[in-house]
């Protein structure tokens, strides 16, 4: 198997400067200490993503603005354009796709390319690589690591070795050069958690953990410890997925709102707006859901989670809404709620429901109606029918996702 | 020529077979406020461009803009249905 792993480098950032620079800007915002970050009005004011010289101002994505801007006080930020976004990431796949069928969406900004069934390509990968990286670079105005490897993890451990701008090749007998003297840390799938337990047997690199005894990484970390063990040895043996052939697990919607809700009416009326999107999810996919989960943070951002496993699987938005409803009665102690999550898992086919006798009357009405209102949201839009809970007030009648339903999520699943 | 990106009212002719559209005369407001009307001369160029993810085609240009001959490049957005005179 040939695999490339296809990385935007700073992607948010280094799409929105590629934007900036073609409506006439001066200046390349990746050359600067600049970050792009969510609206600190809203409470989404955390760093996305940001640019060489903000990290080596010690900016790390994921830290609020402010923390950012003590680091780096001449701090530019810029707003996410996720129309952009979008528009970018598609423009990518399209110039991978002239090149492979075989291509998996791994996330916004990352394909992986199992390029296997290209004899031209096998012959030479790293002319390929270059070919491609260096047309995205003229064709799109923005820079790519493309990684290459005989599987999935070591095209992307390879992308990963320098940026930006790079091709690298990780093949097996690269393995003791290139990637065991690299931190523990640096390996896909070792997170703070592992790294510490390794550290406490002083397994340091990747090299330590690749020579280590499995036996004694399964009995520290279980089943991870072998997953880790092989990533180690460079061995990884799944295949390239085309992003419609992955089969969902579960679907999940939340939101941190830009206030705090203190009344059960309040948290309701969002958890219905969260529910109108996990709802018309489910029912697109042609699955009902065996259980349903409600995730609460409160102010002091300690959070908490409750699940129920149901009789009979459901996909209506009443019955979702109802669900959580009771799960949110059972667990919330009253403290203000600064964000909230519904998810919904152990999806089964719509098509042979388990029926139960305690179904209520209304649900084959409810059903029929949930399909209608679905088919009106395609032709007009979401807000063309809401429900009349949502008439004169400030919710939103359908909450979660981003950019008006047309973005594309982790593993390339658009709404 | 500078970018300056400014969006303009456009005539432009469509032609019979499958080609992008040929911009003909066009409106820009000036910083005075004031509209003026300017007529392509000639097409020197056309190209497309796929930058940041916007398709657009580019067309390089040449009028007759107070009184002196200048060059310069108009850009339609195909997605956004949009034309700019882009850099003069």
């Amino acid at each position: 198997m040939l695999v490339f792993h296809v990385d935007a480098n700073s992607a948010y950032l280094s799409w929105t400067a590629a934007a900036m620079l073609e409506q006439g800007c001066e200046t390349d915002i990746r050359e600067i200490p600049s970050a792009i970050a969510g609206d600190p009005e809203n409470r989404h004011g955390i760093i996305l993503a940001k640019s060489i010289p903000a990290k080596q101002y010690g900016v790390i994505t994921g830290e609020s603005i402010y923390e950012a801007r003590k680091k780096c006080p001449n701090l530019q930020v810029f707003a996410p354009d996720y129309d952009l976004f979008l528009r970018c990431s598609d423009a990518m796949y399209e110039i991978l796709s002239g090149y492979t069928p075989v291509i998996q969406r791994y996330s916004v900004d990352e394909c992986f390319c199992d390029m296997t069934c290209s004899p031209a390509v096998v012959k030479d990968p790293v002319k390929t690589a270059y070919e491609i990286k260096d047309r995205i670079r003229s064709e799109l105005g923005f820079t790519v690591n493309i990684g290459i490897g005989t599987n999935k993890l070591c095209a992307k451990m390879a992308g990963e070795l320098r940026k930006p701008d790079m091709v690298h090749t990780l093949w097996h007998d690269e393995l003791p050069e290139k990637l065991w003297p690299l931190p523990v840390r640096e390996l896909f799938m070792v997170g703070r958690a592992t790294e510490r337990k390794l550290a406490k047997f002083n397994i340091r690199t990747i090299g330590d953990l690749a020579k280590a005894n499995p036996v004694f990484l399964r009995t520290l970390l279980k089943s991870h410890g072998q997953l880790v063990y092989e990533y180690a040895n460079g061995i990884d043996n799944s295949s390239v997925t085309v992003n419609s052939e992955i089969i969902r697990k579960g679907i999940g919607n939340g939101l941190t709102y830009p206030y705090d809700m203190e009344t059960e009416e309040e948290i309701f009326r969002e958890v219905l707006a969260l529910c109108e999107r996990v709802g018309s999810r489910l029912r697109k996919l042609k699955r009902t859901a065996g259980l349903v989960s409600v995730y609460l943070r409160s102010s002091s951002l300690s959070g908490y989670s409750h699940q129920v496993r149901l009789y009979s699987s459901i996909d209506t938005t009443t019955e979702i809404y109802d669900t959580a409803k009771q799960l949110i009665r059972e667990m919330w102690k009253g403290e203000p709620v600064r964000a909230m999550s519904i998810s919904v898992a152990e999806l089964t086919c719509d098509e042979h429901v388990q029926l139960s006798i305690f179904d209520r009357k209304e649900r084959e009405k409810a059903e029929h109606l949930d399909r209608t209102v679905d088919e009106i949201r395609n032709m007009f839009g979401d807000r063309s029918i809401f429900r009349g809970t949502f008439a004169n007030s400030d919710t939103e009648p359908m909450q979660g996702g981003v950019n008006d339903g047309n973005y594309i999520m982790m593993g390339g699943y658009k709404q | 020529m500078k970018i300056v990106a400014k969006p303009i009212k456009t005539i432009v002719v469509f032609e019979y077979a499958d080609k992008p559209p040929i911009p003909y005369k066009f409106k820009m407001m000036e910083d005075s406020g004031e509209e003026i009307t300017v007529k392509v001369d000639k097409r020197l160029n056309t190209h497309r461009s796929r930058i940041a993810g916007s398709e657009c085609i580019i067309y390089e240009c040449q009028s007759i803009i107070d009184g002196m001959d200048k060059r310069y490049e108009l850009k339609y957005i195909v997605p956004k249905c949009q034309w700019q005179l882009y850099k003069i």
